[in-house]
């Protein structure tokens, strides 16, 4: 090995340890690569000029389409969150499964796989989900180690179940690699993925997952009743009047999130335009829920969301509205006059809505904490894209290369090592920055090794396998104790009757479901590319 | 433009700034002279100025996070029902989105809420995260500023000679505004790092702190709110 060799060497391990003293991450890597640069140009092994390439390479990535659906998505789920949906929903959900043994459990795993997804911030969705239901769940009996390991599990689950915005980040440098794969490492394909694609292999393991969460809690109330007890309803409410109320509470979330992911999934719209209705939804259901006594209010939005949907009913039947068309025919001037009313009414409903949230500050409160969320996140990749672009400079790229073309065992070898790396990044990094900083180095030379024997017809990793299974050993390295991510934040928040032991034992049976499923994924790969190759 | 004009222009902002710079020592410069009373009112003054101007910018540019999700939704409405769409209208999102991103970064900073590694950072003490701030300013945070600040100069004064707009005939003309950000971007957060670094500084030497704007948890404080959340 050259100097430059071990400077790339000494640079990540430099990164790692700065990162550890609790300074801003993208600074952390941004200063941190350029203190290696400044070492590099002395010792004359680094190209000063390589630094000149900085703004062009910062503005394509603020500009770039697809991941404007970051903060569209932050905005919807910060939006469903500060109007206390998420609350509601999980409210609902145990009154409704809480009278069966372990139904509580049950609720609190579908609330995470739901809605805690969206800010696609490990901390930030086990806080919510540990404030929001683990004191409910004590309350009921539950016992702290079940209740504590219900909580971290779906709390990181969220992350991997679509639409959550780490898949988007993932996705996006996915496609970025196979590109890279197909132009530096001569990878003999035309194929290209998208977020889409990623969205729609996730959902078949994340469901899976989400399943086996909830069989394992049912399991345990069944043998271990005093674990997860049931808890009586109340009777003195009317099972129709209490039928009513968990509809009103569950209804609207869920629809507007298998509605999103239902028309980005469909084709019907891209990632970015499904995550702005999607945002746009969040606005009317949070206007709705919050203008309790204000009939006028939720008249007026309650006009606009049945205008919106008799739009696309009219979309859907095929009636060609289009605006510059040549041949009007008497149904299609009817049909074009109604969707033109309909839309009328809806700009009119969500200004409504827009003009009642800024009355009571929510509309403020929201673009501030996403607007914070975004710039976090974007400016991650600022520091990540400095760092890879120094780390490039000192010939690491070939370096990560070379290491992954000589591991024991072949293209499976060097899987087993990118994942068994990542899994102990997971431990202090969190989601964004291993995506940021890791999947660019190693993607593409993993994506180009040939799995084949020699003399047989090449076959090559496929990227969607890929990324699920680095989205899952991820969100494994998050709940192992002693350092997953997930505990730590959990930890924070849960009362001192829940003590670290329980934690750590109740997560014990989520990360044995965890192991099981990287390995049906990795040895089943149809399991995540057989949905995106349906919807191709 | 004109190529003579914009390179008087680019000279006097770097003279500008050249005639700046001093003033990030001044973190330094308080510890070094903890009992200069002129000093520390000046820092004072200064840090109140810098993050009621950083504030006020996020306080505006968030907004156009919902004109973002409006206008993305309306243009969906828009090619989906009617066919109709606007390559001006497209292009605005992504301009709003980018300027969130550019000119919102330093009130996130100045809010704490760009995340932290905090599995040690968390038990530190006041003081020692204090400490961290500072010198993570001087590590991390300038060099990272600088180098897209000088970087970026070619970038920029590029795009203004040519006013460099859309590539589409019917897109934006502004394009040179947007990667102006860039620099602008980095200006603001190396006057909200060391507005961060100047408090740290107060802060050991045991001086009283200047008030943080509103909706804004405090620094340093004993109960400090977990950042990144």
């Amino acid at each position: 090995m050259s100097l430059p060799d071990y400077l790339a060497i000494l640079m990540f391990a430099a990164a790692c340890g700065a990162l550890m003293l609790g300074y801003g991450v993208a600074f952390t890597l941004g200063g941190i690569s350029l203190i290696f640069a400044a070492i590099g140009v002395a010792t004359g092994t680094f190209e000063p000029s390589f630094l000149l390439a900085i703004p062009g390479r910062i503005f394509p990535l603020i500009t770039k389409e697809i991941l404007m659906a970051v903060p569209l998505f932050v905005f919807m789920g910060v939006m469903l969150e500060k109007s206390k949906l998420a609350e509601d929903l999980l409210e609902a959900m145990a009154d409704l499964f809480g009278s069966a043994r372990g139904g509580l459990g049950v609720s609190v795993v579908l609330v995470g796989a739901l809605l805690a997804a969206s800010t696609g911030i490990v901390g930030a969705t086990v806080v919510t989900m540990g404030l929001l239901s683990l004191p409910t769940m004590l309350k009921r009996g539950y016992a702290p180690s079940l209740a504590s390991g219900a909580i971290a599990a779906s709390g990181t689950l969220g992350q991997i179940i679509p639409p959550s915005i780490v898949l988007v980040i993932l996705g996006d440098q996915l496609s970025n690699a196979y590109q890279e794969a197909q132009r530096a490492h001569g990878l003999q394909t035309d194929g290209v993925i998208s977020v889409g694609d990623l969205f729609a292999g996730a959902l078949l393991p994340g469901l899976i997952l989400v399943g086996l969460y909830a069989l394992y809690i049912t399991f345990v109330a069944v043998i271990k009743p005093e674990m997860a007890p049931a808890s009586a309803r109340d009777k003195s409410v009317h099972i129709s009047v209490f039928l009513k109320r968990v509809l009103k509470a569950m209804l609207p979330p869920i629809l507007l999130i298998v509605a999103v992911l239902g028309s980005i999934l469909y084709g019907y719209a891209t990632p970015t335009r499904g995550a702005a209705l999607g945002a746009l939804g969040a606005i009317l259901l949070a206007g709705y829920k919050l203008a309790e006594d204000r009939a006028g209010v939720r008249k007026l939005i309650l006009l606009a969301t049945f205008s919106i949907i008799a739009i696309i009913a009219i979309d859907l039947t095929g009636v060609d509205i289009r605006f510059e068309q040549e041949t009007w025919q008497t149904i299609e001037r009817i049909a074009f006059s109604a969707a033109l009313l309909l839309s009328g009414l809806a700009i009119l409903g969500v200004l409504g809505a827009l003009a009642y949230l800024g009355k009571l500050g929510q509309l403020a409160a929201v673009s501030r904490q996403t607007m914070y969320i975004t710039s976090m996140v974007f400016v991650i990749l600022i520091g990540a894209t400095m760092f890879s672009l120094v780390f490039r400079g000192f010939g690491g790229e070939d370096l990560v290369g070379a290491l992954l073309a000589g591991a024991p065992g072949g293209p499976t070898g060097a899987l087993v090592l990118v994942m068994v790396v990542m899994f102990f990044l997971g431990f202090f990094l969190d989601f964004i920055e291993i995506t940021f900083v890791i999947v660019p180095l190693v993607a593409p030379p993993l994506l180009a090794m040939n799995l084949a024997g020699a003399g047989m017809p090449p076959v090559f990793m496929d990227p969607i396998w890929l990324g699920i299974l680095m989205a899952l050993n991820l969100q494994t390295s998050f709940l192992t104790p002693p350092f997953g991510f997930a505990l730590f934040y959990l930890r924070g928040v849960a009362p001192p009757e829940v003590t670290t032991t329980a934690l750590y034992k109740g997560v014990l049976p989520f990360i044995g479901i965890q192991i099981f499923v990287i390995l049906l994924v990795a040895l089943f790969p149809a399991i995540a590319t057989s949905l995106p190759a349906l919807m191709g | 433009m004109n190529a003579d004009l914009l390179d008087l222009i680019g000279r006097s902002l770097q003279a500008i700034g050249w005639v700046f710079l001093p003033l990030l020592l001044l973190p330094v410069l308080s510890l070094l002279l903890p009992n200069s009373k002129r000093l520390t009112e000046f820092q004072t003054s200064l840090i109140g100025m810098i993050d009621s101007f950083n504030m006020a910018v996020g306080e505006l540019v968030k907004y156009l996070l919902v004109a973002l999700v409006v206008g993305v939704a309306f243009s969906v409405m828009a090619v989906k029902i009617f066919g109709q769409s606007w390559t001006k209208f497209d292009e605005a999102a992504i301009y709003f989105h980018a300027t969130v991103i550019l000119l919102g970064s330093s009130a996130t900073l100045l809010a704490g809420e760009h995340v932290r590694v905090d599995i040690f950072y968390a038990k530190l003490t006041a003081k020692s995260k204090a400490l961290v701030d500072l010198i993570g300013f001087y590590a991390l945070l300038i060099p990272f500023c600088l180098v897209i600040i000088w970087n970026a100069q070619n970038f920029i004064g590029l795009a203004w000679t040519s006013l460099e707009g859309s590539t589409e005939a019917s897109g934006i003309r502004g394009l040179f505004i947007l990667k102006t950000f860039v620099s602008v971007f980095a200006l603001m957060m190396l006057a909200q790092g060391l507005a961060i670094a100047s408090r740290a500084a107060l802060f050991l030497t045991g001086k009283p702190l200047p008030e943080r704007p509103k909706h804004i948890d405090p620094l340093f404080a004993p109960h400090e709110r977990e950042s990144g959340l």
